[in-house]
């Protein structure tokens, strides 16, 4: 046999296998067929999905509401706790903090002092 | 604006039609094809229900022609998974079963599950589609890889290669032994 007829041998083999396959897909089973519908289907949801403008307004509003949050908290944390010379005094000083909460009464008792 | 997002939405649901007509047209034939490689159904439709949802999730904004070629690379690597893990429980299997048993004399060639028929078997199968069944499933996996979709698929050798992830001399190879297996073996019966 020579190669040609080789050839033809193997074309005609792979065309009659490649028949039998076909019909081999047609008897399917019902359930199987019906497995694979359900299959397809469930695939089909997975399919990405555009966002709608909807949706994208949405989006935008949440981070627009995130990035001022964030924004508030930092411009807190930035801002110094102690923002005059005063209490800076007051924090820095040895003296107790019971002078500064009756610091009133001390001054009457200067200005008493003074006038007497 | 807004008419412009209709516009896209109008065509992305054209494609999930697309898409739908692809997985409709491709879906029995994956099946089968699964179902040569496992040998068992629900193997064969978990492989094929997993590739479906690969493509629908992963590349259904691709261009319709590249789906065939993605659909058929996910599926195969879906078959060459199934095939490793096999492996890899049986071995595990057999080292087990030796533990368990203390047995020397154990033969993992003998235990291991085996679709063989005999030659009297064989003649007795009713039809082509089952003797074709048969010898198909008998090929190696890469063997029934190239075969399927070179004869069946109709795919070319670049595309085959790219599929199976291999040389196109590889695809060449494969293909060429599994056709004179099959010669070998179908030559008298069909």
């Amino acid at each position: 046999m020579n190669t040609d007829d080789h050839n033809m041998n193997d074309e005609k083999l792979v065309s009659k296998v490649c028949d039998a396959l076909d019909d081999s897909v047609n008897r399917i089973d019902a359930e199987t067929s019906q497995k694979l519908i359900a299959a397809r289907k469930s695939a089909l949801e997975r399919t990405p999905k555009r966002f709608s403008l909807p949706k994208l307004f949405a989006v935008a509003a949440t981070a627009l509401s995130i990035f001022i949050a964030v924004m508030i908290v930092k411009t807190q944390l930035n801002q110094p706790l102690l923002n005059d010379d005063t209490t800076m005094e007051m924090v820095a000083s040895q003296d107790t903090f019971e002078l500064y909460e009756e610091l009133e009464f001390y001054t009457w008792l200067v200005e008493e002092d003074v006038t007497s | 604006m807004y008419s412009c997002s209709k516009s896209e939405e109008s065509l992305n649901s054209t494609q999930s039609q697309q898409l739908e007509e692809f997985l409709m047209n491709t879906e029995r034939r994956a099946f089968r094809m699964a179902q040569l490689s496992t040998r068992n159904r629900e193997d064969a439709l978990d492989i094929v229900q997993d590739a479906m949802m690969q493509l629908a999730s992963k590349y259904a904004n691709k261009p319709a022609e590249q789906w065939a070629p993605l659909f058929y690379r996910i599926l195969n690597n879906r078959i060459m998974d199934f095939h490793r893990k096999n492996t890899t429980q049986s071995r595990w299997r057999v080292w087990f079963s030796k533990n368990d048993d203390e047995d020397e004399s154990y033969d993992p060639v003998q235990h291991a599950p085996s679709n063989d028929l005999s030659p009297g078997a064989v003649a007795d199968l009713e039809d082509s589609v089952e003797r074709v069944d048969h010898f198909v499933q008998q090929l190696s996996p890469r063997q029934r890889q190239a075969f399927l979709l070179r004869a069946w698929e109709g795919m070319d050798v670049a595309e085959t290669a790219k599929i199976m992830k291999c040389s196109q001399g590889s695809v060449k190879t494969h293909y060429s032994r599994a056709v004179h297996f099959l010669r070998e073996q179908l030559q008298e019966s069909l």
